[in-house]
């Protein structure tokens, strides 16, 4: 059984310990346990904090000191130094952790605990750091990743996510001593179990399209029924008698994984070899200790077997969210866990992954906290852009096999889901439906997958008689799984609502970016449910799932013409001026022909669209951004992925996301969405899954262009911090070797400064605005950068911008200027446009869909 | 001939545009001598350095 | 050591040297321990060199030498006579080269033994009752007045109040210009004290050392017995006691400040005898000065004790609290465990030691020299990132310079100005000219001149 291979996982990481100075790691400090021993006894001569090899010192000098008068008028080294650290101890106020002893065999323990707050820090280097890293990742919150150290933070979130895959208080408390340096300091085991006991007690369950609140503890249910809320949110379901009413409840065997198998993991291809010759009884699958290794063995055989049995009382599903919420307030938040293979009620869905596709090790031990009790545990999985969330996702569709509903923030991702759906698994194109603006599609059959928007579903009024059909058809059924793509970016309120409406057994969310100041990370909590794995940026490039990015922020310094009207400029306008600066016109030029004549495909990114098309048409390159039409889009595109002629593409904001350029090995940022750290992670993951990531020595490039001494500066540093703590390192470069003595170098003459600086000053202060060109369409996300209908035909065009409005409004009068700035776009306009064959399939295939939706309807 | 007590302030050309804004506000600048170059008033100085230190870290991020 | 083809010897001591007569030199060389201390200073060439003369009876001719010597190697090899020569080791510039014969005969006494003038020490006889100190004794005592003169300096003006140390430290430190005592007040660390803290152990026991060396003439002390005694306890033998007897009255009256520094040990009860300790054996060796463990050095010198990440964090492997107040001067420290303090490189925390004269290398050097091993995986070992962000932060500081001074102009004509200006420019005290413009700037210090100038050129025009 799998609980027990969890326990001799554990084993593993007390294997080290036993050894003493196993490595030549450890030479900060040189241990010497049994004379350490020693001293403890009169370890008030120790200083605290003493190195051990320091201490046997000590011992020795207080040891001569006895036998022999001390010569000098000398007070004597360690009370030296004791009354040296008085001079230092202030510096650090209450976080002077120096009090805490050392354990003996400390240099082969990675990590030291703060008894403040929670803060842990790991040693990345220790020959057991892995396990380490599992574990911690399992319990607290990452705060920093780089190279060598680790910091990592305890919160009653972490906690939370802790037990809901499975950790029990006392494993906790151990595993964190087994691997701390000092003993796990009282205000933390307290903390602990404070955090924890209560937590994990209680799950929310539905069965037969009623939900209950089910426990293994009955008295924990009566604690919970004597709060109004919940009382009044209780469904008497049964027949009982009133005067023992609050204590009976539906009592039913407690779960264990089993037998389960993930789709698509080492342990479902083993299962397969082993078909054939291994019986059931004996065919525990060796593969389990891989899946548990992550909670570094403390799945161990006690979990829900001191109680087989679990109550439950039911509750009224129109206030499920009033309960969940009063639930988290009690200190009891509800887990949520769906018995899927015990289901019968809801028919299933015939799913799996395609033979040919594979999940990668970092995909499977996400999907293993998912499903580590055999039952699909509701929760977050974090992981980069890049990295496959949506193969993720479509496991564990394929593992829970039942109707499943996935929301994602546009159109044009619904649309991609779907297409990713069809790609990894065998699932069949009237198995999957979607339910957008456009196209209200119903599955074929009694189960199936419907791909849609949050807005579709949440959004209540203005719905056409279609679309009400379509919710009718949402709402009436059980849905054994819900995907939530993109969770860090849906407004708590329309969560409520998706959860509310939809009746779901389990719940997934996806995200690259839980930004952690974010205080949306509580309604998600018990929206969704906890954080279960967050994966290592640096680990997954080490292994090459992701890309290796060279990152660099290039600092253009504000001409003086520029730089005059910068500080004089009140407006929004400022923004455009360092947008603007002929320097980063220049830095910008410069780049793209380095890179060009690499062999690199570089995706140039702006948020503002007046600077968009100014650059993109000074420097003769193609553009897209909300204003741009479909045939347009795919014809760019396209060329930009197949034609060695076009390898420079300017984007709006509507690049963010959304659309995968694996072709892009190179990213130059010229206008940002100020300091948001998520638009710069998410840029960056545009070139994180670059396709030639795993040639030799290859490494992606990303740019930011800075306007020097401006508000950029500061935006520029704010938005890096996120990946900083991922380990990723900004190279600053304040000269670009080269760029004076390029051939054809734009706005080279003052002259030219000038007339560039006339046509920002004439523009309109709206110019200034980020992101005008993306607006959210019908079902989309407003206000996400996600959003615009991209990649379909734009039923609502966004801003009319002529490529000819540059020109009418600033220094039109200059004919070279008008002559240069002729758009690349146009010129591509006037060749052929064949169809994208992904689109002109999907036609096709659309048609057939709907024809077969109106039979079985 | 004159010969004109002050303090020349070599700097790089965006301080120079620091200092002839702030200049528009509170006059202390003798004289503008090139891209780089300016002589202002003895004794307005340090109100200079601590306002051009001012404005300067408007543009810098600090982490706490 | 690496030769830099510069003109800087090797050792601090070696520059000192240079500046003293060829009398007193030879005076020094008669001691064998003078002779075997220098030539431990010296370069690698310096040492082959001398290592090719020592054994010639003869000169041989200059040619011959340099025929051995790659022409690509030439300069370094000129400049390595050069030093020697200023050493008084070789004659300056002759067509024979041969070796000082006084320091010949010293340091070949010095390799083979023999002679008895006693200058690598007389050790004192052995006393039952007393027996030698062991060698952790002496190294706890070394390391503790040595951290105490370093504390008392990283802690003045922190409102804290440290161990002082003696009165003739004191004086040394201020005279050294490494602290000062700000109108009269208590001494403050100057911004050549705080470069001083990031110095190596080695090259600060040294640079107080010169210092002594240079206040040696004003005690009226004789400075040949003071180098031949620095140069004596530098062959000794640690965790061996030795007799006073032998010393001269000067030497005798170093003991007392070579005590405060942590250089000897001696019993109270016993002022006839004494003990080096390491940071006297070590002198002219290039083994660390201060002993294991926890130390300032030593151990974190070999193998380091900070880790630097790219994210500015700083992770430094310490219990020590000298190092701990060293690291504050550039970091800002966050939080402490019983061997590891946290802290990370912040804009603030930068500022802050540019602002006491700290520079962006010195930091950069010094978390150079202490990375902890894991970091020599690294290549280059630093986060460049963070190293360019330490030079950018140094460079900030440094946007606007000020000189006080006037501005020349109006001159009545063309010639006037370029007259007036050439004058100004053979003062050196024109900062900024513009001959289209006609003006220029000069400072304060030249103004009286300039003035005088013009007016008796006015005057003999009037």
């Amino acid at each position: 059984m799998a609980p027990k291979r969890g326990h001799e996982d554990g084993s593993d990481v007390a294997i080290p310990f036993k050894k003493k100075r196993t490595s030549d790691n450890d030479d900060y400090v040189d241990v010497d346990d049994d004379e350490y021993a020693e001293s403890e006894a009169n370890s008030s001569l120790v200083p605290r904090g003493a190195t051990i090899n320091f201490s046997a010192l000590t011992r020795k000098l207080e040891a001569s000191r006895k036998v022999q008068e001390n010569g000098n008028d000398s007070m004597g080294l360690p009370a030296h130094r004791r009354q040296q650290d008085s001079l230092v101890s202030h510096i650090f106020q209450d976080q002077d952790f120096s009090w805490l002893h050392l354990k003996p065999d400390h240099a082969s323990r990675p990590l030291w605990i703060s008894p403040e707050d929670g803060h842990i820090i790991l040693e990345a280097f220790s020959p057991i750091a892995e396990q380490a890293q599992d574990f911690l990742v399992a319990i607290s919150e990452p705060v920093s990743r780089p190279a060598f150290i680790h910091e990592y933070k305890l919160t009653s979130y972490s906690l939370y996510a802790a037990v809901s895959v499975g950790l029990q208080t006392e494993d906790i408390i151990e595993v964190l001593n087994r691997l701390s340096k000092v003993p796990v300091p009282e205000s933390i085991t307290t903390f602990i179990r404070e955090r924890t006991l209560s937590y994990g007690k209680v799950k929310l369950v539905l069965k037969h399209n009623k939900y209950f609140v089910e426990s293994s503890h009955p008295e924990t249910l009566q604690t919970l029924l004597k709060d109004k809320v919940i009382r009044e949110a209780r469904v008497h379901s049964q027949v009982v008698d009133t005067s023992i009413k609050a204590s009976t409840f539906t009592t039913s065997r407690a779960p264990v994984k089993g037998n389960l198998v993930i789709a698509g993991t080492k342990e479902a291809e083993k299962r397969k070899e082993d078909s054939g010759n291994a019986t059931g009884a004996n065919g525990a699958p060796t593969a389990d200790k891989d899946l548990f290794t992550s909670v570094v063995g403390v799945e161990s055989d006690e979990i829900d077997e001191d109680d087989d049995n679990v109550h439950a009382f039911e509750i009224d599903d129109a206030k499920i969210d009033d309960v969940k919420k009063r639930c988290n307030e009690l200190e009891y938040p509800m887990l949520e866990e769906y018995d899927f293979r015990n289901d019968t009620v809801n028919p299933n869905l015939d799913i799996d992954l395609k033979p040919s596709t594979v999940i990668r090790p970092y995909q499977e031990t996400s999907l293993s906290k998912m499903f580590g009790n055999g039952r699909a545990r509701s929760g977050i999985i974090v992981l980069p852009c890049g990295a496959g969330k949506t193969l993720v996702g479509i496991t564990a569709a394929c593992t829970i096999k039942k109707s499943c509903l996935v929301l994602c923030t546009s159109s044009v991702s619904v649309m991609q889901w779907r297409q990713q759906f069809i790609q990894w698994s065998n699932i069949t194109d009237r198995q999957i439906a979607v339910f957008t603006a456009d196209q209200k599609e119903k599955f074929a059959g009694d189960s199936g997958i419907v791909v849609s928007t949050y807005s579709m579903v949440a959004n209540t009024h203005n719905r056409s008689h279609e679309s009400k059909k379509m919710m009718d058809f949402l709402t009436s059924r059980e849905w054994g799984f819900i995907l939530l793509d993109e969770v860090h970016v849906v407004p708590a309120a329309m969560f409520r609502r998706v959860v509310t409406t939809i009746k779901a057994h389990s719940k997934l969310g996806l995200t690259a970016t839980l930004v952690r100041e974010d205080d949306k990370i509580a309604d998600l909590n018990y929206m969704i449910g906890p954080k279960l794995y967050e994966a290592n940026w640096m680990d997954l490039a080490a292994k090459g799932h992701i890309a290796n990015v060279q990152c660099a922020e290039v600092w253009c310094p504000m001409t003086p013409e520029f730089y005059r009207e910068y500080l004089r400029e009140q407006s929004r306008k400022r923004m455009l001026l360092y947008c603007m600066n002929p320097k980063k016109f220049q830095a910008c030029q410069f780049l793209i022909k380095y890179h060009e004549d690499r062999g690199d495909k570089i995706i140039v990114f702006s948020d503002n669209v007046f600077a968009l098309e100014a650059y993109a048409k000074k420097l003769g390159k193609l553009y897209i951004h909300g204003g741009t039409g479909q045939v347009e889009r795919m014809r760019i595109l396209q060329h930009f992925q197949h034609s060695p002629e076009v390898n420079t593409i300017f984007l709006s904001k509507v690049g963010d996301t959304s659309i995968d350029l694996p072709e892009a090995t190179c990213l130059i940022q010229i206008s940002s969405h100020f300091g948001s750290r998520r638009q710069e992670a998410q840029r960056l993951g545009r070139i994180l899954r670059a396709k030639r990531r795993n040639d030799e020595g290859f490494n992606a490039f990303f740019y930011s262009l800075v306007s020097k001494d401006t508000q950029e500066m500061f935006y520029s540093t704010k938005r890096q911090q996120f990946l900083i703590d991922q380990g990723y390192a900004f190279k600053v470069i304040t000269h670009l070797d080269g760029l004076e003595e390029m051939p054809d170098l734009v706005y080279r003459t003052r002259d030219e400064q000038i007339e560039l600086i006339s046509s920002v000053l004439m523009a309109n202060e709206s110019e200034a605005d980020l992101g005008t060109d993306v607006r959210a369409g019908e079902g989309d996300l407003a206000g996400t950068i996600t959003s615009k209908d991209f990649g379909m035909p734009s039923r609502f065009p966004a801003v009319q911008r002529t490529t000819g409005s540059l020109s009418a409004l600033s220094g039109g009068q200059h004919m070279s200027y008008v002559e240069q700035n002729k758009s690349a776009n146009k010129k591509l306009a006037r060749e052929a446009a064949p169809r994208h064959k992904l689109f002109a399939k999907r036609d096709k295939d659309k048609a057939s869909a709907r024809k077969e939706g109106r039979s079985q309807a | 001939m004159k010969a004109i007590r002050g303090v020349l302030l070599t700097c790089d050309s965006a301080v120079k545009q620091i200092l002839l804004t702030m200049n528009e506000k509170q006059s202390f600048i003798i004289e503008d001598l090139d891209d780089h170059h300016l002589v202002i008033k003895a004794d307005e100085e340090w109100r200079v350095k601590r306002e051009l230190e001012a404005e300067l870290e408007k543009n810098t991020y600090s982490l706490e | 050591m690496e030769t830099s083809s510069s003109d800087t010897p090797s050792h601090l001591l070696l520059a000192f040297l240079h500046s003293q007569s060829q009398t007193a030199l030879t005076r020094l060389y008669q001691r064998p321990s003078a002779c075997l201390s220098i030539f431990r200073l010296l370069g690698p060439l310096e040492r082959q060199i001398v290592m090719n003369l020592l054994w010639l009876e003869s000169v041989i001719p200059a040619a011959t030498m340099a025929a051995w010597v790659p022409q690509d190697s030439r300069q370094a090899y000129e400049h390595s006579l050069s030093i020697l020569s200023r050493l008084h080791l070789l004659p300056r510039s002759a067509a024979k080269l041969a070796l000082n014969s006084t320091l010949k005969t010293g340091l070949r006494h010095a390799i083979v033994g023999g002679g008895s003038s006693g200058s690598f020490g007389v050790p004192a006889n052995s006393d039952e009752s007393h027996p030698p100190p062991s060698v952790e004794t002496l190294d706890a005592y070394a390391l503790e007045r040595w951290e105490t003169i370093l504390h008392y300096m990283v802690s003045s003006g922190t409102g804290r109040s440290p161990t002082k140390p003696s009165q003739a430290v004191l004086v040394l430190l201020q005279r050294s210009g490494l602290m000062a005592s700000v109108h009269g007040g208590a001494l403050q660390i100057t911004s050549l004290g705080f470069q001083f803290l990031l110095h190596p152990p080695h090259a600060q026991l040294w640079e107080l050392l010169l210092q002594y060396l240079r206040m040696v003439e004003e005690r009226q002390m004789d400075l040949v017995e003071v180098l031949s005694f620095l140069f004596m306890l530098s062959t000794m033998e640690l965790g061996r006691e030795y007799s006073v007897e032998h010393l001269s009255a000067t030497q005798t009256a170093m003991l007392e400040d070579l005590r405060d520094y942590g250089i000897i040990w001696q019993r109270k009860t016993s002022p006839t005898r004494f003990c080096p300790t390491r940071l006297a054996t070590t002198l002219t060796s290039s083994s660390p000065p201060l002993p294991t463990a926890a130390g300032v050095t030593s151990s974190s010198q070999a193998q380091g004790f900070i880790i630097l990440e790219t994210n500015y964090r700083l992770y430094a492997y310490t219990d020590n609290p000298l190092q701990t107040a060293v690291l504050n001067l550039f970091v800002s420290l966050k939080s402490r465990f019983p061997n590891l303090v946290v802290g990370a490189i912040t804009r603030e925390s930068v500022k802050k030691a540019l602002a006491n004269g700290i520079t962006a290398d010195q930091i950069i050097s010094y978390l150079t020299t202490h990375a902890h091993p894991q970091m020599r995986k690294n290549k280059p070992l630093l986060p460049v990132t963070v190293q360019d962000q330490i030079r950018l932060w140094e460079l900030e500081k440094n946007r606007m310079k000020s000189q006080e001074g006037y501005l020349y102009t109006a001159f009545a004509s063309q010639a006037d100005y370029e007259y007036v200006l050439h004058y100004a420019k053979q003062l050196g005290v024109v900062l900024w000219e513009s001959s289209p413009r006609r003006c220029f700037f000069g400072t304060l210090e030249g103004h009286p001149n300039i003035r005088g100038f013009i007016e008796r050129r006015t005057a003999g025009h009037a």
